[in-house]
């Protein structure tokens, strides 16, 4: 076996790198203070800060974040009854969030669900719509009937999808059609039972690679 | 172009690295046991488990499981009409599944949905509670109201919770409150809740995600 023992190495200038044409096997650490490779890196496990980390694959969940809407009683307002998107100003806001996508190279996906109810007899139909702070039109909106029952309410459920904006803070909100509460229980008009942090609901925003 | 031919290149003492003080170049597959950068490593494409990252970001989904809340009957019994927190042992529990969260320390989310009902006139106010084996207190609380004049004998509920991870197994349960079935089809104007469309088809999933903190 022939063996050359030295403490550096460099190219052939003194100053360039030398060149390992057929690849380079080593046994024990290799340090480095930089590795910048053209192709891949493959290994068993990868340890590290993952922040810089970008271009990873379509439809992947890359981060899920959860706010909760808390139990609450609202005042009294409508959307119009026509087929007009409800507007940033109409309706009651009930909750509203800032947020920051990590990236622009993303989907926003919004779900939420709410108790959406009357505490006395001010509706027949109730409905809830998410915004966003740049937009006066409704991003999305859903709707229950409820009246000719004693029913008074509905838990209503938004899904959305939006392109990310970028890394920069957008408020969304959520804004009540008709009920005058959140989150309260449904016993024949709404009323506050259960406890209230745990009749509290949820809005999640996940963001999903493009 | 000077050229070195050698199977071994080792450090000066014989049991030393070799310093390449002015970077390495290599064409080729580059192998070895272990890298350690200092700083950065650049690459076109990363492969590899990558379970060892650390500051990836919070909120990445690191494991999600689905167990199915099956159409049943129960027996009915109801939480305390106040607005005390729904305890363990209230309302009748209509699934569990021990769940030990694999990437501990991280967030659990579950999201869970069904339909609590009536096969018979027993109730007006449904409510589906989540809890967890070690706590009395329910986690959280849906409810919903049938029409006892409308003829509705039903709500689909839907539970949405966030809670930190534990260490070992811990048992998840929900636990219905005012119906007798879970998970039957609506049985038409002016009636009760029927086994309708399926056994399977009708039942509902139990959802547990675990998000990076």
């Amino acid at each position: 076996m022939s063996e050359v023992r030295v403490d550096n190495i460099t190219g052939e200038t003194g100053t360039d790198a030398v060149k390992f044409t057929k690849g380079i096997s080593v046994t024990g650490v290799a340090t480095v203070g930089n590795v910048s490779v053209a192709s891949s890196v493959t290994a068993a496990t990868l340890f590290g800060n993952g922040a810089g980390i970008t271009g990873i694959t379509a439809g992947k969940l890359l981060r899920k974040t959860l706010y909760e809407i808390p139990r609450q009683s609202t005042s009294f307002a409508s959307f119009p009854n026509d087929d007009t998107a409800p507007q940033i100003t109409e309706g009651v806001e009930y909750f509203s969030q800032s947020y920051t996508p990590s990236t622009a190279n993303c989907d926003l996906f919004i779900f939420c669900t709410a108790g959406v109810r009357e505490t006395q007899n001010i509706a027949d139909d109730v409905g809830m719509a998410l915004f966003i702070n740049d937009q006066t039109d409704a991003l999305r909106v859903v709707t229950e009937y409820c009246s000719s029952s004693v029913v008074h309410g509905a838990i209503l459920t938004i899904a959305h999808k939006m392109p990310s904006w970028g890394v920069s803070a957008k408020t969304f909100s959520l804004r009540l059609h008709k009920a005058d509460s959140i989150n309260y229980a449904a016993f024949g008009y709404a009323q506050q039972k259960y406890g209230a942090s745990t009749h509290a609901s949820y809005f999640s925003i996940e963001e999903i690679s493009t | 172009m000077s050229e070195i031919k050698t199977t071994k290149l080792i450090g000066e003492t014989g049991v030393d690295a070799v310093n390449f003080t002015s970077g390495l170049n290599v064409t080729g597959v580059s192998t070895a046991t272990n890298v350690s950068v200092a700083s950065s490593v650049t690459a076109g494409t990363l492969f590899g488990n990558g379970a060892g990252l650390t500051n990836a970001g919070g909120g990445i989904l690191l494991k999600k499981s689905a167990y199915t809340v099956t159409r049943q009957t129960i027996t009915h019994a109801t939480f305390p009409a106040d607005d005390t927190i729904p305890q363990i042992n209230e309302g009748t529990e209509i699934f569990s599944q021990a769940y030990t969260p694999s990437n501990h320390p991280c967030d659990i989310v579950i999201t869970t949905s069904c339909r609590v009902g009536e096969t018979s006139n027993v109730g007006d106010i449904m409510a589906l509670a989540l809890y967890v084996n070690d706590s009395t207190d329910a986690l959280r609380v849906v409810s919903g109201l049938n029409g006892p004049r409308s003829n509705i004998h039903n709500y689909n509920m839907i539970l949405v919770h966030k809670m930190s991870s534990w260490s070992g197994a811990k048992t998840l349960s929900l636990r219905a409150s005012g119906g007798n079935c879970i998970n039957y089809g609506a049985g038409g104007y002016d009636t009760f809740d029927k086994q309708y469309f399926g056994d399977a088809t009708h039942s509902t999933l139990f959802i547990i995600e675990e998000i990076s903190t």
